[in-house]
């Protein structure tokens, strides 16, 4: 999907941007800053999705007649990469550098050769960085003394997230009240196996599980039924709902957006936005290479390959995209926008991620 | 006279009604020891308690804690509840308890206290690898008398507690689950030892297993012999449980790589040579 993106950006149409006016403003006072002798090279760090590549391609045009030059996913991939980013003006734009290593030995040379680019030259970088990848190259590189001034993208709000679905909405939408939201139950019982030792019998425990938006809904109903209503149109609930679900992510929140309207018929309710439910079976391994993906955002097989020679790559890959967590298109792997932060906790939960 | 009223009244207390009482005190106390390590223990292996900043050590940690708690409990019960034993029943019943020490207890004494000052000072945690008594494992249990651990061949080897006194307690990773793994490669004299480092540094922070974090630096260290170099690399696995397979990861790909570059190991092994010196 990044990719996708940045292939319309090279293309020269200019995107929109909802919600980083006052990161566009930080970085614009950094650019301008009187005492240019030390400059400070900038980092924008953000989870994948998060409109990274489009907030630089902004600076890009702001910037056009000081010659500056954005480096896309292609260009840095490119082994002339080095030589085209020393011709280029006094202010450069790299996206994706995480682009520039692989976890692998011998994978960190035009990583190294890019950094000591950037501390010995009087040019200003700008740097776009996965979140991720950042977190883990930081604890082998002296990332923050190289890129001084680290941004970090804010999640959007539902105002800003309205704004960017009725940008890209060619028809008019309508908005309706839940109707079915109070037959929805708030607990749903699932049975667990309980294996008891030394009889080695299993017993069905029934678990309680909470559906938190079923039980805000409920709980607003019938604590706040009119103060609900009054102070909030149904079509700000929809957009709320979509910023819960999404976290605030653009990239998630289009995703989740599209596949949830997909099957509305007339007017949108809060609850047909549905966050995806993943239920993730992978062992260590396969694990690993998730979150190779999640930190690379588009990878082919064979560089995974090339980073754990040991692993099956191919069923493990299989067994990803069956789990509907990544998507293949080309040979290239990238994570599905809508799985992002089920991917991340369970990462986290495997403490690959921390 | 008075003692042998005493004496006289202890016995009375103890009959079959009270002993069976207290027997059914002592195995629902054993009973509820062993359901609250059995659901801890499952409850601990649960990973999503790592996206709360939670690890199965420290959930294990309250199942002695707990145990102790029930084992006391009950004991306390059975002395107060059932048996209903005066002051002075209690001292002549703790007089014998010493004349029981004196006669031979006196191990299993040293093994509870053991086991009371483990929970108290916590020298180590149920899920802790640690080495007692000679032995090097993970700890699966411990108990009034006994700590269990489980050793990397899989043998479960039982210490007795009271060896805290005599022997000193190696915890390697003290309630984390991250611990530090020192891998030696040994290379020729002759061969570029800088390279070598900086493929060791790749092959070590590039594995499935490490963790990376400021609590958890990395480093490679060299030194010289006088028929080798020992390239010394130290990181953290990101589980103990990985221990062997990090290092047999970052073993294999610093090796395959070495030769790849044509790194080598040296000529004459340590062993070869401590024969010819033998000889």
């Amino acid at each position: 999907m990044a990719s996708l993106q940045c292939i319309i950006r090279e293309n020269g149409d200019s995107p929109e941007l909802f919600g980083f006016e006052n990161i566009l403003k930080d970085i614009v006072d950094a650019i301008e800053r009187p005492d240019l002798d030390s400059k400070s090279n900038i980092a924008i760090i953000a989870e994948p999705f998060s409109g990274r590549s489009e907030l630089l391609y902004k600076i890009s045009e702001l910037y056009r007649e000081r010659d500056t030059k954005i480096f896309f996913r292609r260009l840095v991939n490119d082994d002339n990469f080095m030589e085209t980013l020393e011709k280029s003006g006094d202010i450069v734009l790299v996206d994706n550098c995480q682009d520039l290593f692989s976890r692998k030995i011998g994978g960190f040379e035009k990583l190294d050769v890019f950094l000591n680019t950037v501390a010995s030259s009087n040019k200003l970088f700008i740097t776009t960085w996965n979140q991720f990848s950042w977190n883990y190259l930081r604890f082998m590189y002296p990332l923050e003394t190289i890129f001084p001034v680290r941004i970090e993208l804010p999640r959007l709000g539902p105002v800003e997230l309205k704004k960017m679905v009725m940008a890209n909405c060619e028809w008019q939408m309508t908005f309706a009240e839940d109707v079915v939201t109070k037959n929805v139950p708030c607990f749903e019982f699932s049975e667990f196996p309980l294996v008891l030792p030394i009889i080695k019998k299993t017993f069905s425990v029934l678990i309680p599980r909470i559906d938190y938006f079923a039980l805000k809904c409920h709980f607003q109903a019938k604590i706040w039924p009119t103060k609900q209503k009054d102070a909030t149109s149904v079509e700000d609930r929809v957009f709320q709902r979509l910023k819960d679900v999404s976290e605030g992510n653009p990239g998630v929140a289009q995703a989740i957006w599209k596949r949830s309207i997909h099957s509305v018929e007339g007017a949108i309710k809060p609850e047909d936005i549905i966050k995806p439910q993943y239920k993730i079976d992978i062992n260590y391994g396969q694990a690993y290479l998730l979150y190779i993906i999640l930190c690379m955002e588009c990878i082919g097989i064979e560089e995974l390959k090339g980073i754990d020679p040991n692993a099956n790559v191919n069923r493990s890959v299989y067994d990803l995209e069956r789990n509907g967590l990544i998507s293949v298109e080309n040979g290239l792997l990238s994570i599905v926008p809508e799985a992002l932060h089920s991917i991340e906790s369970y990462l986290k939960s495997m403490r690959l991620v921390w | 006279m008075a003692s042998v009223d005493v004496i006289s009244g202890l016995f009375q207390i103890i009959n079959p009604p009270t002993i069976l009482s207290s027997l059914a005190v002592l195995l629902l106390a054993y009973a509820a020891g062993r359901i609250t390590t059995y659901v801890l223990t499952g409850l601990s292996e649960w990973n999503v308690l790592n996206v709360f900043g939670l690890n199965r050590i420290t959930v294990k940690m309250m199942i002695p804690l707990l145990k102790f708690t029930f084992y006391f409990a009950g004991l306390y019960y059975i002395l107060a509840a059932i048996l209903n034993i005066a002051s002075d029943q209690l001292v002549l019943f703790s007089g014998l308890f010493g004349a029981g020490l004196g006669f031979g207890l006196q191990g299993l004494f040293a093994d509870v206290v053991g086991g009371l000052l483990t929970i108290m000072e916590r020298p180590y945690q149920i899920g802790d690898k640690i080495t007692m008594g000679g032995h090097y494992g993970e700890v699966k249990d411990i108990g009034l008398r006994v700590t269990r651990l489980v050793t990397p061949d899989d043998t479960l080897v039982s210490v007795p507690n009271g060896s805290i006194f005599q022997n000193p307690v190696a915890n390697v990773n003290a309630g984390n689950l991250e611990m530090m793994v020192m891998i030696d490669l040994f290379v020729d004299p002759n061969c570029d030892a800088i390279l070598a480092m900086n493929i060791l540094k790749e092959a070590l922070v590039t594995s499935k297993y490490i963790r990376l974090s400021e609590k958890h630096p990395h480093v490679i260290l060299m030194k010289d012999f006088p028929f080798y170099k020992r390239i010394r690399a130290k990181g953290y696995a990101n589980d103990f449980r990985y221990e062997f397979i990090f290092e047999t990861d970052v073993t294999t790909r610093a090796w395959q790589e070495f030769r790849r570059r044509g790194i080598m190991p040296p000529k004459i092994g340590v062993a070869e040579k401590g024969i010819l010196n033998g000889k």
